[in-house]
């Protein structure tokens, strides 16, 4: 049925030593679970639930799943956007404070870029302001404004900065609303950046540039960045390490090149399948939608819609009866491949 | 696009951007005939009450002291005729043009103030503020203005100030329903969200943000609150709540009808303040409706 | 010949001075049980021939060129008989379903809305009732959908009611704008599938529109790839994907990458620059300011569709000089990378 998810590959922890350095991560989320109280007597939707997940310095990570898989709201959680219910968001070493004044400085440090270019930029400031807002928020007015404002254009390949200036975010397209948000970021020179589907709302020729923009980031500037996506072939061109979310779980994460070329779970194994250019024979593509957060299934919380239990393979491996009734363990996800999967850990 | 930009500093490069702004603006404007003929006419308005003392000896306006016959129709010498006490109703009219003016525009800009503040601060935070914001904006929706006015001129001296504030503290709910509307609106844009994780608090979104967006909207609003105050203030005259010593069109009005000029079929007492409450009204509408109609996209493809 | 057939549609917008051409001159043969993609940027032409097949696009636009269905030319075509054949004829699946569908009427009165209006059927509010639920069903949908809101529905679920209510009316062509684009890749999995099942079993044209070149390379039979209202490249959709000629196709192909192919690993690529503005496009070859491999003749010739000459399954063409008489360079297709100016 599935043509490469038969062979479970090896462990592909070796790869992923390389990038466990001695100090901890840059930006980490430990067992973060973010709930949002259900209105009008529907239960609460549990959009993450107990995620670890670490960012190193200088490593690109793709967050990989379905919308309503809790992608977003774990940027935005850690972001200090939304508060967790449960765990705790670590950076540089610390944990992240939740007053005023700690997120402001957080946020210096921490930079996000939105989907929708478009929408993130305010129609009536022109790109200097728009670039110059972070700067004035934390800095005030600085006399070298300018040249910062400049500069983080130029680095964002818009070029010459002085000529974009004064224009407002209608007169340009896509691709350059894109820069100048990337721009507004790199300008209080960030540690990590999160971007949401940076390239989903962009055109086919454009999604290139950005990414390689983002790729030159890290290798140039040694920025991290968390970037959420629905997209896979994203994560193969850009990033180091894949996170694969499924009903605000991550279900499989390691290194790019062996999930996606070996991936372990079954819902990884079935989004790969679907890609058109899959050297999978046959789809596997799974019926129905997502599932609601605010009723997750018992058990393994993909066995609804897990094609391995639907097929009797789950049986033969013996552990059937496990996926319905125990949720596997939760990743720690530090480094290594990892995956959530009594199937899987039963076949290997 | 422009040439020596590098050399210039932001604020002069802030400037520039204005002075465009400004000029696509009027271009917009322009275009709006009815807005254009509004303004022109509030421009001639506001120039004749600021050149009034140089156009009246201000003791003609003085009950004792004016020299003309008494209720004499129009003539040559008195193109509006007389009052009862013998002072021209042109020079009344054009005299009351200060007070109606100025009690329309402070009136509104109490309203629009005190409206803008409380729409944005509860869209902005929401929640209990909220609520109890928009409860007090229901609550002085349905106090009658004259009730509150005729209150407050009880209370307060019979001034124009009482009636500014009478004017004011009424009318600012609508502006704060509409504002609060627009700046949830604003809020849920993505923007609002890129600027919270630069790091912006409170203050910086809703006067970077949010005021921008909603000042067109208000601006518009502003000018059809004027003519609703000039309109309210010259009720409240009407009605005797006003300054009695000073002249407004709604004390003309007044006056003219303590003169039993209505009866007396005086119309050339009556008729002047009342079409000059109509013509200032109007020329705002119009003024209000073009800006609507330049500032809001939505509204300008019709 | 049926099925939809384009010749020479070109479109411009407003008149005089101001006038752009948004589409200069197309070609597009859908047959019955065919499907045909159309490729290429926003801003390239490609929803302006989808609107121009329904005759949807606003009055200030001029069209001319042969524009037929079932051979009517709806160009031509009176008012009243438009309006049959922009359901019966032919029928559009829009990309955004949350803004297509009404949001105050259930989505069954939705899908019964053009079957009422067109095809009256005999039975009356019955006949149609049971119509709505056989239309519900081919679409994957329960029949107890019918009763929901658009609202209650996810974003594949309302898509399924959009091609639901393109096929109430048993068209001859859809038109498929961007259907599957804000979908999650699962989703989209089960669209197309559910579109190319339509299509096997009613016979039905399907012209779909997508800037996704390998999700059309692996629904459509033939492929199209647009760049500044014209078409740079055509042929049998697989061959264009594996072997684009046009440098242009070159580029959109190479954005989306193969998993697993260490080519892409870590090494995005795009094509520098913007789309041109329609109203001033280049002189000669309106690719060339982006182009990596343009040359002394691009900036004076302007391409026409020439025949590829190489083995093929159907035939091919590609409007780049290097087509008709090749340039002698060892490499050809090469992708450019990232580069620093816009």
């Amino acid at each position: 049925m599935n043509a490469h998810g038969d062979t479970a590959p090896g462990d592909g922890g070796s790869g992923a030593a390389a990038h466990m350095v001695e100090q901890e991560a840059g930006l980490r989320a430990v067992d973060l679970a973010t709930v949002f109280p259900g209105r009008l007597g529907r239960p609460a939707a549990v959009a993450v639930d107990r995620v670890n997940l670490d960012v190193h310095t200088g490593e690109i990570v793709a967050l990989v799943g379905e919308s309503g898989s809790g992608k977003t709201t774990l940027a935005r959680t850690l972001l200090g956007l939304e508060r967790p219910t449960r765990g705790r968001v670590r950076f540089d070493g610390r944990p992240l404070a939740y007053s005023m004044r700690a997120l402001r400085a957080y946020r210096r440090r921490v930079q996000l870029v939105l989907q929708d270019p478009t929408g993130s930029l305010n129609p009536r400031h022109t790109v200097y302001e728009a670039v110059a807002e972070g700067l004035r928020i934390h800095y005030g007015t600085r006399p070298d404004e300018q040249e910062l404002v400049a500069d983080a254009l130029a680095y964002a390949g818009l070029r010459p900065p002085e000529r974009m200036f004064l224009r407002y975010p209608h007169e340009l397209s896509g691709g350059q609303r894109q820069r100048v948000v990337i721009a507004g970021a790199l300008v209080l020179e960030p540690e990590i950046i999160v971007a949401d589907e940076p390239v989903a709302s962009l055109d086919a020729s454009v999604r290139g540039e950005i990414l390689a923009l983002l790729l030159r980031l890290r290798d140039e500037l040694a920025l991290s960045a968390l970037v959420v996506t629905h997209d896979l072939g994203l994560a193969w061109n850009i990033a180091d390490r894949v996170a694969v979310m499924y009903l605000g779980r991550i279900v499989e994460i390691g290194e790019v090149d062996t999930v996606l070329t070996a991936a372990r779970h079954p819902y990884t194994q079935a989004l790969l399948s679907v890609l058109p250019e899959s050297p999978a024979t046959t789809p596997t593509v799974l019926s129905g939608e997502p599932p609601d957060p605010a009723r997750i299934p018992a058990g393994c919380r993909f066995h609804p819609r897990c094609p391995i239990l639907e097929s009797g393979r789950a049986e033969r491996a013996g552990v059937a009866e496990r996926c319905r009734t125990e949720d596997p363990p939760v990743l720690d996800g530090a480094g290594g491949h990892q995956v959530a999967c009594h199937w899987a850990h039963a076949v290997s | 696009m422009s040439r020596d930009l590098p050399a210039r500093r932001p604020r002069a490069l802030a400037w520039q951007r204005r002075r465009r702004a400004l000029a696509e603006f009027w271009v917009e404007f322009r275009a709006n005939r009815a807005g254009v003929v509004g303004l022109g006419a509030l421009l001639a308005i506001g120039l004749i009450a600021l050149g009034a003392p140089l156009l009246i000896d201000t003791d003609e306006l003085s009950v004792t002291r004016a020299t003309g016959p008494i209720l004499d129709p129009p003539s040559l010498s008195y193109p509006l005729g007389t009052d009862d006490a013998g002072r021209s109703v042109l020079d009344l009219v054009i005299w009351g043009a200060r007070v109606s003016l100025t009690v329309g525009f402070l009136a509104t800009l109490v309203s629009v103030t005190v409206g803008s503040l409380v729409g944005i601060v509860a869209g902005h935070f929401g929640g209990w503020v909220a609520n109890v914001l928009m409860r007090v904006t229901d609550w002085f929706i349905v106090v009658p203005m004259l009730v509150l006015a005729i209150a407050l001129a009880a209370v307060l001296s019979r001034s124009t100030l009482t009636i500014v504030i009478a004017i004011g503290l009424t009318a600012w709910p609508p502006t704060a329903r509409v504002v609060r509307a627009q700046t949830l609106a604003v809020e849920a844009r993505p923007y609002i969200e890129r600027a919270r994780a630069l790091g912006a608090g409170h203050v910086h979104i809703m006067t970077r943000h949010v005021l921008p967006n909603v000042m067109p909207l208000v601006l518009a609003q502003t000018t059809l609150l004027v003519a609703s105050a000039i309109i309210a203030e010259s009720t409240l005259a009407f009605l005797g709540l006003g300054d009695p010593t000073v002249v407004s069109w709604g004390g003309i009005i007044q006056d003219a009808r303590g003169a039993g000029a209505v009866s007396a079929g005086l119309w050339w007492y009556v008729l002047p303040p009342g079409i000059a409450i109509a013509a200032v009204a109007l020329s705002f509408t119009l003024c209000g409706r073009a800006l609507e109609r330049v500032l809001n996209p939505r509204l300008r493809e019709r | 010949m049926s099925g939809l057939v384009i010749r020479n549609l070109c479109v411009t917008y407003g008149s005089g001075d101001r006038s752009v051409p948004a589409v200069r001159g197309v070609d597009v043969d859908v047959l019955p049980g065919a499907t045909v993609g159309v490729a290429g940027e926003s801003g390239c032409g490609k929803s302006t021939v989808a609107l121009a097949v329904l005759r949807l696009l606003p009055r200030t636009a001029q069209i001319t060129g042969q524009l037929q269905i079932e051979d009517e030319d709806v160009l031509t075509m009176r008012w009243g008989r438009l309006r049959a054949v922009r359901w019966a004829g032919a029928s559009i699946v829009f990309q955004g379903a949350m803004h297509s569908l009404n949001p105050v009427h259930r989505v069954g009165d939705q899908i019964a809305e053009p079957i009422l209006l067109h095809a009256s059927p005999p039975g009356g509010a019955g006949s149609t009732r049971t119509r709505v639920d056989t239309l519900l069903e081919q679409v994957g949908l329960a029949r107890q959908h019918a009763r929901s809101y658009p609202h209650e529905l996810s974003g594949g679920q309302r898509q399924r009611v959009m091609i639901a209510m393109a096929l109430a009316c048993d068209p001859r062509i859809i038109v498929a704008d961007e259907p599957t684009t804000a979908l999650d890749v699962m989703i989209q999995a089960q669209i197309l599938r559910l579109l190319g099942r339509l299509v096997r079993e009613h016979g039905i044209g399907l012209m779909m529109i997508s800037h996704d070149l390998s999700v059309l390379a692996h629904t459509c039979d033939r492929l199209m790839v647009m760049y500044a209202g014209r078409v740079v490249e055509e042929g049998p959709a697989q061959e264009v994907f594996r072997a684009p000629r046009h440098p242009y196709s070159v580029g959109l192909r190479a954005a989306f990458p193969t998993i697993g192919d260490p080519g892409a690993r870590r090494r995005p690529h795009g094509l520098p620059g913007d789309p041109p503005d329609p109203a001033a496009l280049p002189t000669g070859c309106s690719f060339r300011p982006r182009c990596d491999v343009s040359e002394g003749r691009c900036a004076t010739v302007d391409p026409v569709l020439w025949p590829v000459p190489d083995v093929h399954t159907g035939p091919r063409a590609a409007a780049c000089v290097r087509v008709l008489s090749p340039t002698p360079e060892p490499e050809h297709g090469n992708v450019v990378e990232e580069t620093d100016t816009l």
